[in-house]
């Protein structure tokens, strides 16, 4: 279980080892380094998902560790969807591309799971759900968001990732 | 792999968004009202925004008309109350959706063109007839009717009125359009490239001129693209959704 304890509230993980052996050990190392600590939600569009884990308040981007194979298509088997409450990794367009950036579906997302070794099939790895705080991932996907630089759906009052607490 | 630094920006996933245009609606095409709230009420959903690109109405002569659009507007309402952003460009048919309108259904009326801001760079979104310049007609027609002082001026005049206005205008527009060659009707293709040069944009959606399709463009050596959306009919309407920076066709009945 990973605590994530935000400016506004803890959001407990259940994290998939078993299914998802790489990502999840790769999200665990980042949390067992104290990386997360002190980053933001940098990106929040409302009827979709939350994401962050990637930058610092200030938005600030950090220096992460090299990405990581995507194991998409042995989780989707497995059962490991993205559904409300999942947590599933981001990446750039490179299905192969995701370090430390981590997103929560706040709605079904079917369309984002596995299909197929494509482009656009590849999809986005889940590996872990939200057992607990539900109430705070809502209350974090209805902030105000706006513009800042490259960024758009970023929050205009920051929310924080205080700290990420392996239990 | 090629390395430009917003690439890297870790913005997959991209939420789904929809486009489309032309439909039309009016009490008597009951067929396309109801795939329109079927597609609000399902498909629809499952995107963060969704954009309509003009001609939502068949007629619009003034936000006090009651009798139009209610039904729309509640669909509107409930995928805006949902958390769904719907944007609206207006068109030739419905350029006077106002204010009352937006805060009735919760949508944004957007400026025609408009820019959605990507990770893969912008699209250019627009109705389209501002496009058809080799009608000059329809261009003078437009110009007046886009001015502020003609609209505040129609706007004061009854309704019943105006509902009169708007049937002779759309009959002298039936009538005339045999007489106009079929090329002249559609965008030109020198304005669409003068626009995406301009806006330093690779891709277009527009509507308008009911001939769905899309197009490969070669702007200063450079492949650009413009998509264009399909009229709804009774049987069928038509949509783009765009996913991860692809954009498909759908077929919505």
């Amino acid at each position: 279980m990973v605590k994530l304890h935000t400016s506004l509230g803890t959001i407990t993980l259940r994290i998939d080892e078993q299914n998802a052996p790489k990502t999840a050990r790769n999200f665990l190392d980042y949390v067992a380094s104290g990386y997360y600590d002190n980053t933001i939600f940098h990106r929040v569009i409302a009827h979709f998902m939350i994401q962050g884990g990637g930058f610092a308040p200030g938005m600030a981007e950090k220096e992460t560790r090299p990405p990581i194979e995507n194991e998409g298509a042995q989780t989707t088997a497995a059962g490991l969807r993205n559904k409300r409450g999942a947590i599933a990794m981001a990446r750039t367009s490179d299905p192969h591309s995701a370090t430390a950036q981590f997103f929560i579906n706040v709605v079904d997302n079917d369309f984002l799971d596995y299909t197929a070794p494509t482009a656009q099939g590849w999809g986005y790895c889940v590996f872990g759900e939200v057992c607990e705080g539900m109430d705070v991932v809502d209350k974090i996907r209805a902030v105000a968001t706006g513009r800042r630089g490259f960024h758009q759906d970023v929050p205009i009052q920051e929310v924080i990732i205080e700290r990420a607490e392996l239990c | 792999m090629a390395a430009r630094a917003q690439r890297l920006i870790q913005r997959f996933p991209e939420p789904i968004i929809h486009f489309i245009a032309d439909l039309h609606l009016a009490p008597e095409t009951p067929g396309a009202l109801a795939i329109f709230e079927r597609f609000l009420a399902g498909e629809a959903r499952h995107g963060s925004a969704l954009y309509i690109l003009g001609d939502l109405f068949d007629v619009w002569v003034g936000d006090d008309d009651r009798r139009s659009g209610q039904r729309v507007i509640a669909a509107l309402r409930a995928l805006t109350a949902a958390g769904v952003t719907v944007g609206l460009i207006p068109g030739n048919r419905d350029f006077l959706l106002g204010t009352r309108f937006a805060a009735a259904s919760g949508v944004e009326r957007l400026a025609d063109p408009s820019r959605l801001e990507l990770a893969e760079g912008p699209i250019l979104l627009s109705h389209g007839d501002a496009l058809c310049t080799a009608d000059t007609d329809y261009q003078a027609f437009r110009r007046q009717t886009r001015d502020p002082a003609w609209q505040a001026a129609f706007l004061a005049r009854p309704l019943t009125e105006r509902r009169a206005i708007a049937h002779r205008l759309r009959a002298d527009s039936e009538r005339a359009k045999p007489a106009k060659s079929w090329a002249s009707m559609d965008v030109e293709e020198a304005e669409v490239c003068a626009l995406l040069r301009a806006q330093r944009a690779k891709r277009l959606i527009h509507g308008h001129t009911h001939r769905p399709g899309n197009h490969v463009l070669d702007i200063d050596g450079q492949r650009a693209e413009r998509w264009v959306l399909g009229a709804w009919s009774e049987e069928q309407g038509d949509a783009l959704r765009l996913q991860d920076g692809v954009l498909t066709r759908l077929t919505l009945a």
